[in-house]
C-alpha cells in the first residue's frame, strides 16, 4: 500500500478512497481510459468526491459539463428552443450539451436515474468526451449495455480508518489553514497529472502485454473487447504514473480491478452453458473461485469490493445449496412445464401520474419526449411546444393583432402536448414449491400457468421477479428483470418438495416490493401469489403460521401502489378442498382466480388464434 | 477517424450481411443479434467509411440521387424546367436514438419559416438523411411501438410520406436499416423481425489469439491512426472495388432452375411464413456471387447465405428452445 501513501493529498477533503481517486486521476492523465462510475450506497463519498473532481477541473480551467437529472433531450442534443423561437420570431437555437461536451469531461450524479432513452442519447460513441459518473445501487441499476461502455467502476465504502482520520481531524481546527492546505494539494495534483500525462505517450511495451492482457480478461469471464482496450490504456497511465518507461504485467493487475469488477459480474447470471466454448468459461470461473483472488492484485481489490463479492458468492451459494446439498431427499422433484395456454388479460387501473417507463400494459400519461401525442394544453411540467395547437389557437386574432406578414402570436397562445404512453409493470410471482404442490403432478399445471403469464408479461414488455418458498424459508429466485428469457430459464429449474412457508414468501415479497418501490416510485406492481394456501411453517417459531400470513397480508394489502391476484392452485375435484387460498385472496382483498380458470376465459381467444395461423 | 472496415478481425458473418446489403439494397437491412462490446457499431461505421462517395441532386436536403427517385422539391425544380446538378457525398451512418421522437423521425413542419412567412414548409428528419445511407439502431428491441410502426412504414415503401400537422410531404427513404439488439434484455416484435433481410448472431470472441490480435489492432489505430489507416489502405481499397464491381454486376448474375428448387425445398421443408424469406435469400445468393465475380448462382452461394437469410424467420413460440430448429435446418442445408 505504499503506494498509496501519496494519495492522502490528493482531493484531500475526502479521506481514504484511494481507488476511487485512483480512477479518477488515471482518467485525467488519459481520456482513452474511458470514464469511471462511483457506484456506492449514500453517504459514503461519491457526490463529495464528484464535487472535488469538480473543484480541481475548475481551478485548473478544464472544461467539463454536468448533466443535471431533470435535463430534456432538447438540453442534451441542442435544437430549435421553440418556445423563445415563438416569443421573438427569429430561430433561437439551442446547442446541445452533449455537443458542448466534445473532448471534455462530463459530470452525472445518480447516472442510474436518467431514463433510458437519455442514456442512450449519452452513450452515444461519436463525441469523445469522458463520463465520471455516480450511482446508489438501492435506487436502482444501470443497463448492463452502458455499464459496459463506462472505462472503470470503482465501489465505494464507509471507511473506518481512525488513522487517516486523525491526520484531517488535526487541521479542522484551523479553516484558514485547511483552505491553505487545500489548495496547495491540488496544485500539486495538478503538476502531477501534468507531468505524467506527458510522459504516457512515451511509455513503451512489448508483446507479451497483449497476451497477459487478454489472459486477465478471459480469466475474469469478461468476454467484451472493451475491456480489453480499456485495461491498456489504464495500465499505460499507471505505468506512466509509477515513472516506468514499460507497462508491465503488474501494472495491469493494479488497475485490472477497476476495469473489470463491472464487467464480471453479470457473466455470473449466465444461464447454462449453451456451447463448449461457454463450457470452458464456466471451468475457468471455477478455477477462479477456487484461486478466489489472483495472487498479485490484492491491494486494489481488497478494501473496496471484497464484502460485496463475498456477499455475492455466498448469496450464489446458497442458492446451490438448495439445489445440490440435499438432493437424498426423497420429495424432491424439478418438474417440467406444463400446458402453456394463453392467460387471461390482466389491466391495471389507468391513474394520473406522469411516468417515465415504457411497457405495455396499463397506459398512462408520460413525461418522456417519446410517446403518442393525445392533446394540446395549456400548461405541461416539460416544455413540449405543440406548434400546431399554438398557431391554431393565435389564429383567429391575426386580424385583431394587426398581422401584417408575420404571424403574430402571444405568450398566452402557447400550448403544449400531452403524450401518452404504455407504461411497464413490475410482476413478482411467489411460488409454492412445497411438497402439496407435488402431489397429482400439481407443479406442473402450475409450472404451465406460470409461463403462460411470463408469455403474457413478454409481451407486454413488463419486468418479472420470482419468488419461491419451500422448505423452511423463502428466496428470490429472480430479483426484478426485464430478461423474460432468464425468468423462463429460472422457472424450469425450479424445485418441489417439503413445507409450506407461505408467511415467509409473503414477507419477502413485501421486501421486495418494498424496495423495488423506493427505485421506481411511479412503477405499477402486480404480485402473483400461486398456492394452495396451506401454510404450515411460520416464520417466527411455535408461531400460528395462518396468523402471521393474515398479518403480513394486512401490510401487503397496505400498499397502495401494487395489486395482487391469487392463483389457487387446489385441485378442486378432490374430496378435501380447503379452499385456503380464498382466505388468502380476502386478507390480500386481491382477485382470487383458480388455476383452472386462469385459461378458462381466453379459450375463445385460442380458438380465433388457431384459426388465423391455418390461413 | 474510423476504424478501418479491413482490420476488423473475425466476425465473418457480420461483415458478410452488411457487404451483400451494399451490393443488393434490396435485400432489406441487417438484424445484429449478440453481446455488448462485439464491434457491432464500430462494423456497420467502418463499412460506411470504406465505400465510395454517393452521387446526389447538389442543395437536395434528401439525397435524391440525379437519376431519381426524387422528393417533392427536386420534382419541382424539376417540373420549373431547372437542370438538377449533381454532387458527390459520403455515406453516413445516421443513428437512431432510443428515445427518439415522431417529428424527429419522419421530419416536421420548419418553424422558422411557418413564422415568417405564415406558411407550411418541410423541415427533414432522421428518415430524410438516411435516404441512401445506413440507418443504425442500437438496441432496436427497446424502441418505442410506434416509432417502429413508422420506420416499417418507410422501410417497406421506400418512401416517407408524411401527414401531419397540416403538411403533407414525401420524399424517397432507402435506407440499409441496421438493428443490433442482446436478446437477452426483450425479444422484437415478430413483424419488425421478419422485415429485417439478413440476420447475423455475433459472439465475442475467446479465442486468445484472435482476441490478441484484436486489442493489438485497436491500440494502434488509437495511438496513432494516420499510420494505421496507410497500413490497412491496400486492402480497403481491394475490398471497396470489389464491392463496386459486385454492386455493378449483381443484377445480371444468373439463377439455374436447379436452384430456385433448391430455395424453395428448402424453405417449404421449413415450413415458413410468408415468401419474403425465398425472395431474400435468392437476392442475397446473388448478392454473394456477384462478390465472388461469378456470373451464376451456385447451391454453395445458397448454403453460404441460407442462415443469414432464415435464421429469424424459424417458427417458435418465444421460449421455446431454437436449438432443435437449428438442427434440422443445418441438416437440410447439407442435403442441397
Amino acid at each position: 500500500m505504499a503506494f498509496f501513501q501519496e494519495f492522502k493529498s490528493f482531493f484531500p477533503e475526502l479521506i481514504g478512497n484511494y481507488h476511487a481517486k485512483l480512477a479518477l486521476i488515471l482518467n485525467l492523465i488519459d481520456q482513452k481510459c474511458g470514464g469511471v462510475l462511483l457506484i456506492g450506497k449514500r453517504g459514503v463519498g461519491k457526490s463529495l468526491l464528484l464535487k472535488l473532481f469538480k473543484k480541481f477541473l475548475n481551478l485548473f480551467n478544464l472544461s467539463y459539463i454536468e448533466i443535471p437529472l431533470n435535463v430534456t433531450e432538447e438540453n442534451l442534443i441542442g435544437g430549435i428552443d421553440i418556445e423563445k423561437t415563438l416569443e421573438k420570431g427569429i430561430k433561437v437555437y439551442q446547442e446541445g450539451l452533449l455537443e458542448k461536451a466534445k473532448n471534455s469531461y462530463v459530470l452525472i450524479e445518480e447516472i442510474n436515474l436518467l431514463p433510458t432513452e437519455y442514456l442512450s442519447l449519452i452513450f452515444q460513441t461519436s463525441y469523445n468526451y469522458t463520463i465520471i459518473a455516480t450511482m446508489n445501487p438501492e435506487e436502482g441499476s444501470i443497463s448492463p449495455h452502458f455499464l459496459d461502455k463506462m472505462g472503470m467502476c470503482v465501489y465505494m465504502e464507509r471507511i473506518d480508518n481512525f488513522e487517516d482520520y486523525s491526520d484531517l481531524l488535526r487541521l479542522w481546527g484551523n479553516y484558514r489553514v485547511l483552505d491553505e492546505f487545500y489548495l496547495e494539494n491540488y496544485e500539486k495534483l495538478y503538476r502531477y497529472v501534468s507531468f505524467v500525462k506527458a510522459c504516457r505517450s512515451n511509455i513503451g511495451y512489448e508483446d507479451t502485454i497483449w497476451d497477459y492482457i487478454v489472459e486477465v480478461c478471459l480469466k475474469n469471464m469478461v468476454s467484451t473487447h472493451r475491456a480489453e482496450i480499456f485495461l491498456f490504456f489504464a495500465a499505460r497511465a499507471f505505468a506512466a504514473m509509477k515513472g516506468e518507461g514499460m507497462i508491465k504485467p503488474e501494472h495491469v493487475n493494479f488497475v485490472a480491478p477497476l476495469v473489470l469488477l463491472h464487467r464480471k459480474r453479470e457473466i455470473e447470471e449466465k444461464p447454462k452453458p449453451q456451447n463448449k466454448e461457454e463450457e470452458n468459461q464456466q471451468n475457468l470461473q471455477k478455477n477462479q473461485n477456487l484461486q478466489k483472488e489472483p495472487p498479485k492484485n490484492p491491494p486494489s481489490k481488497g478494501k473496496d469490493s471484497k464484502p460485496e463479492r463475498e456477499k455475492e458468492e455466498k448469496e450464489l451459494s446458497d442458492l446451490k445449496e438448495v439445489e445440490i446439498v440435499f438432493p437424498s431427499i426423497p420429495k424432491e422433484e424439478v418438474f417440467e412445464l406444463g400446458e402453456v395456454f394463453k392467460p387471461k388479460r390482466i389491466f391495471l387501473r389507468k391513474d394520473r401520474i406522469a411516468r417515465t417507463t415504457s411497457g405495455r400494459r396499463t397506459k398512462s400519461k408520460t413525461l418522456l419526449k417519446g410517446g403518442r401525442f393525445i392533446r394540446s394544453v395549456m400548461f405541461s411540467k416539460d416544455k413540449d411546444v405543440d406548434l400546431f395547437g399554438t398557431i391554431k389557437t393565435a389564429a383567429p386574432f391575426q386580424k385583431l393583432r394587426g398581422r401584417k406578414d408575420k404571424l403574430v402570436i402571444y405568450k398566452e397562445d402557447i400550448r403544449y402536448k400531452e403524450k401518452e404512453n404504455k407504461i411497464g409493470h413490475l410482476v413478482v410471482f411467489v411460488t409454492d414449491g412445497s411438497g402439496s404442490m407435488a402431489a397429482n403432478q400439481r407443479m406442473i399445471a402450475t409450472k404451465g400457468a406460470i409461463m403462460s403469464l411470463l408469455m403474457d408479461c413478454y409481451q407486454k414488455r413488463d419486468k418479472v421477479a420470482m419468488i419461491l418458498f419451500r422448505k423452511f424459508k423463502a428466496e428470490v429466485v429472480l430479483p426484478p428483470t426485464s430478461s423474460v428469457e432468464l425468468a423462463h430459464k429460472k422457472l424450469k429449474d425450479l424445485p418441489t418438495g417439503g413445507n409450506t412457508p407461505l408467511s415467509a414468501g409473503l414477507l419477502e415479497a413485501y421486501k421486495l416490493i418494498k424496495k423495488y418501490h423506493l427505485k421506481f416510485p411511479k412503477d405499477r406492481i402486480l404480485l402473483v401469489v400461486i398456492t394452495d394456501g396451506k401454510a404450515n411453517i411460520p416464520i417466527k417459531f411455535y408461531a400460528d403460521p395462518l396468523k402471521e400470513v393474515q398479518n403480513i397480508s394486512q401490510e401487503i394489502k397496505n400498499l397502495p401502489y401494487i395489486e395482487t391476484i391469487v392463483v389457487d392452485t387446489e385441485v378442486k375435484s378432490e374430496f378435501l378442498r380447503m379452499d385456503l387460498a380464498k382466505d388468502l385472496a380476502q386478507w390480500l382483498s386481491a382477485t382470487y382466480i383458480p388455476l383452472e380458470d386462469l385459461k378458462a376465459e381466453s379459450l375463445t381467444n385460442l380458438i380465433i388464434q388457431k384459426k388465423e395461423s391455418q390461413f | 477517424m474510423i476504424f478501418p472496415f479491413t482490420a476488423i478481425v473475425d466476425q465473418e458473418e457480420m461483415k458478410l450481411g452488411l457487404i451483400l446489403n451494399v451490393i443488393d439494397p434490396s435485400i432489406g437491412g441487417l438484424l445484429i443479434m449478440g453481446e455488448k462490446g462485439t464491434a457491432k457499431s464500430t462494423t456497420v461505421r467502418a463499412l460506411a467509411d470504406l465505400l465510395p462517395e454517393i452521387e446526389i441532386v447538389k442543395g437536395c436536403r434528401f439525397n435524391c440521387a440525379p437519376e431519381g427517385p426524387f422528393c417533392l422539391e427536386c420534382l419541382e425544380r424539376l417540373e420549373k424546367g431547372e437542370t438538377l446538378e449533381v454532387e458527390k457525398k459520403k455515406m453516413e451512418v445516421v443513428e437512431l436514438p432510443l428515445g427518439v421522437t415522431e417529428d424527429r423521425v419522419v421530419g416536421t413542419i420548419d418553424i422558422e419559416y411557418a413564422i415568417t412567412y405564415g406558411k407550411r414548409h418541410f423541415e427533414p428528419g432522421l428518415l430524410a438523411r438516411a435516404n441512401r445511407n445506413f440507418l443504425y439502431i442500437d438496441e432496436v428491441n427497446l424502441l418505442e411501438d410506434h416509432i417502429v410502426d413508422l420506420l416499417l412504414d418507410s422501410a417497406a415503401m421506400g418512401i416517407n410520406r408524411v401527414e401531419r400537422e397540416g403538411i403533407s410531404f414525401y420524399h424517397p427513404a432507402r435506407f440499409i436499416l441496421v438493428g443490433s439488439m442482446n436478446p437477452e434484455e426483450g425479444e422484437l416484435r415478430p413483424q419488425f423481425l421478419d422485415r429485417f433481410g439478413l440476420c447475423v448472431e455475433v459472439r465475442a470472441i475467446l479465442d486468445k489469439n484472435l482476441r490478441k490480435e484484436i486489442l493489438k489492432r485497436k491500440i494502434e489505430f488509437d495511438i496513432e491512426p494516420e499510420k494505421f489507416l496507410e497500413k490497412w489502405r491496400p486492402e480497403q481499397e481491394k475490398l471497396a472495388q470489389k464491392i463496386i464491381e459486385a454492386k455493378r454486376s449483381f443484377k445480371e448474375v444468373k439463377v439455374s432452375e436447379d436452384v430456385y428448387e433448391a430455395i424453395v425445398g428448402l424453405t417449404s421443408e421449413l415450413n415458413l411464413d410468408g415468401h419474403r424469406g425465398d425472395i431474400v435469400l435468392l437476392k442475397a445468393a446473388k448478392a454473394y456471387a456477384a462478390f465472388n465475380q461469378r456470373k451464376e448462382v451456385l447451391k454453395e452461394d445458397i448454403k453460404k447465405v441460407a442462415p443469414l437469410a432464415l435464421r429469424h424467420r424459424f417458427k417458435r413460440l418465444p421460449f421455446e428452445e431454437p436449438e432443435s430448429e437449428v438442427k434440422r435446418f443445418y441438416g437440410i442445408l447439407s442435403r442441397i
